[in-house]
């Protein structure tokens, strides 16, 4: 399954990005370059080579692990995404977490003590954050946090007048592994705003999901049967309930998770977070194809491999699955 | 006489909707003596159910809640006690401890998640603190009481591994594991075919006699009354209309409900006749509000049944019925057994 999605993806993206308008060698000469300029680095990049044959030598390059080189800086793309990966990673982490605990435990409650207070109040804040837009949640987190009560900071993954000695390039191991616990804090507090801007959805949506997935587990008969073994309510709702309830829950999960990795571009854009997201989007901006190809690429790697684990879990949770 | 396990006194057990409040359990009394079988006999929605799960403290609320009445539950150490009164934790105490229930449907009553083994003993883990060896023991141990071939390996198997009938052994397992002094059994032969509700039925039959844990068999099956009960209680729309021994019941019932139940049952004569059945349908809870619920559908119907509520009158040493036919002293003006023997249809 895994491999053909990912031909198929790369097919799909190499033509799309071939269809925009747009020259990367004009993007790196500038406007003033001479034609013979434009048709010389042209050749110099392969660009003048059919499509298909651009294609097949990518995808030969990639069979050997080559991502391709940045037509801009020349770098090899396999060296230079993986901060912007990493950066990503740590993130969607952060908000997975976030969005995980709190939207399982609510949805949980808003299911054990339907129709209460808790259950009303659960679900409108769900309502809201699945319809309030991204960009304005995280421009009114900064305004209130970072400006107004100066909390947490709004901008970036580190103080960039102490920048991280990077290692992994995911910063909560970088400090520790370089012994500064004060580091470590602070990169933890930039996490905090975006972290939860990002996670908003994914909480309300798992909120409700867990919710709705949870009550009908709760008006079954095996549920009954051990209400009637006199087993206490946490057992019942936890050990009982969840467990049964969890595999559209892990669905969502799985999917949301793989969303947030494809770069939040909006809510890196609006911290200023140096992810994949930005990484890619700033390669469209100068028409740097293999950035393209190869980040798009990633992206839809992590997405199926994410999914794929989601299914594994599925059977390691419920013995009636089976492979 | 005997001990009282189990004595229900005026139990009510209403149920709060948008459309007002229905009791479906309306005053209703009876009581189950040590190692005794007792049935509960009554159609669909007559409350018998709710009866057991009133008993078991499990009425789902809301909407349902325990408005009036006692269930006083004795146990073996002599400690008595009324369920309707105790905490959330001291009936946890004794569900699945002393009081056990197993449910009408063996196919989604089991956790499909879990191993048979674990669910077994679940309840014990918590009651009796057992390790997870003994527990283990235990566990196959049930299976082999209640007739499970391959118990070791079964222990480690998913119910969807199982058949129904197998599952509702399990099921058993799972009550009779605390070696409880009272198993409620909610139609439990309901879902299965023929020859395995024989097998569950002989089953009990044997659990009841060998550990003397008394029975309460919820049915709606008259043919499991006469194969396994003692002593029978009739219900009809939340009340109970008539109880006695089970020989009593089936062959001189005095009750027009109860004859017409037995009436209706099919015989093996091998007459070509229609079946009989009771005409009308059972009344909505709570829809009845004066005179007795059974008489739109009676056919020794007077006056005074429309009227005023009948009570439940002995007619003789452990034999009670709620009908106006027999509320005179000295033998009864009308013999409803004799009329309806006379009137076949």
């Amino acid at each position: 399954m895994l491999i053909p999605v990912l031909i198929g993806m790369s097919l799909i993206t190499f033509s799309i990005i071939h269809l925009i308008p747009g020259n990367p060698a004009q993007t790196i000469l500038g406007e003033q370059a001479t034609p013979a300029a434009i048709e010389q680095l042209e050749e110099q990049l392969g660009l003048n080579e059919p499509y298909f044959v651009q294609y097949t030598e990518y995808m030969a390059g990639l069979l050997q692990g080559d991502l391709g080189n940045s037509l801009r800086t020349n770098a090899a793309i396999s060296a230079e995404i993986w901060p912007f990966l990493a950066a990503t990673i740590e993130l969607t982490f952060f908000a997975m977490v976030f969005a995980v605990i709190v939207g399982v435990n609510a949805g949980i409650i808003s299911a054990w003590k339907q129709n209460s207070m808790f259950d009303y109040t659960a679900m409108l804040i769900a309502l809201i954050g699945v319809s309030m837009p991204i960009f304005w949640l995280g421009l009114m987190q900064q305004w209130i946090f970072a400006q107004e009560l100066g909390w947490l900071p709004a901008f970036g993954r580190s103080n960039p007048r102490d920048p991280v000695e990077t290692v992994t390039h995911f910063y909560l191991i970088d400090t520790l592994l370089s012994g500064r616990p004060d580091q470590f804090v602070t990169s933890l507090k930039h996490l905090v705003l975006p972290g939860i801007a990002l996670g908003t959805i994914p909480m309300a949506i798992i909120a409700r999901m867990t919710r709705s997935s949870m009550l009908e587990v709760l008006r079954s008969d095996y549920i009954r049967t051990v209400q009637a073994k006199g087993i206490n309510h946490l057992s019942i709702v936890y050990r009982h309930g969840f467990k049964n309830a969890v595999i559209p829950v892990l669905t969502v999960v799985g999917l949301q998770t793989g969303t947030l990795l494809g770069g939040a571009i909006l809510t890196e854009t609006i911290f200023s977070w140096p992810g994949i997201g930005r990484y890619v989007f700033e390669a469209i901006g100068t028409r740097d194809y293999p950035v393209i190809q190869s980040g798009i690429l990633v992206i839809a790697t992590m997405f199926v491999f994410i999914n794929l684990i989601v299914d594994l879990l599925y059977s390691y949770i419920d013995p009636r699955i089976k492979y | 006489m005997s001990r009282k396990v189990l004595d229900v006194k005026n139990l009510q057990t209403h149920f709060f909707t948008d459309s007002g409040e229905i009791p479906a359990v309306d005053n209703v009394s009876f009581h189950i003596n040590e190692g005794e079988v007792l049935g509960v006999v009554g159609e669909s929605g007559c409350g018998k159910s709710v009866t057991s799960l009133s008993i078991m403290g499990l009425v789902p609320n809301p909407p349902g809640k325990i408005v009036g009445g006692e269930i006083l539950f004795e146990a073996g150490d002599g400690g008595k006690m009324d369920l309707t009164k105790l905490s959330g934790k001291q009936i946890r105490a004794i569900r699945g401890n002393k009081l056990s229930m197993i449910f009408q449907e063996p196919m989604t009553s089991l956790d499909p998640l879990y191993k048979i083994g674990f669910q077994i003993t679940e309840g014990l883990r918590k009651h009796r603190k057992l390790t997870k060896k003994e527990a283990h023991q235990k566990a196959v141990e049930m299976l082999k009481i209640v007739g499970i071939p391959r118990a070791e390996e079964i222990a480690y198997e998913y119910p969807h591994q199982l058949s129904g009938g197998m599952r509702q052994r399990v099921m058993i397992a799972i009550a009779m594991a605390s070696d409880p002094e009272i198993l409620i059994a909610d139609e439990p032969t309901t879902a299965l075919d023929v020859t395995i509700q024989a097998q569950i039925l002989e089953l009990m039959k044997n659990l009841n006699r060998d550990k003397g844990t008394a029975i309460l068999m919820i049915t709606h099956d008259l043919g499991v009354v006469a194969e396994i009960c003692d002593r029978v209680v009739v219900m009809y729309a939340g009340k109970v209309v008539e109880q006695g021994d089970v020989r009593t019941i089936l062959k001189a019932p005095k009750h027009p409900y109860t004859v017409g139940l037995i009436r209706s049952l099919p015989k093996l004569s091998g007459r070509d006749e229609r079946l009989y059945s009771i005409p009308g349908n059972v009344p909505k809870p709570g829809s009845v509000q004066t005179g007795c619920r059974f008489a739109a559908r009676c056919e020794h119907v007077f006056d005074r049944c429309l009227t005023e509520n009948p009570e439940l009158l002995k007619i003789r040493s452990g034999h009670d019925c709620r009908c106006f036919l027999y509320d005179s002293e000295g033998g009864a003006p009308h013999e409803p057994a004799a009329t309806a023997s006379s009137q076949k249809p």
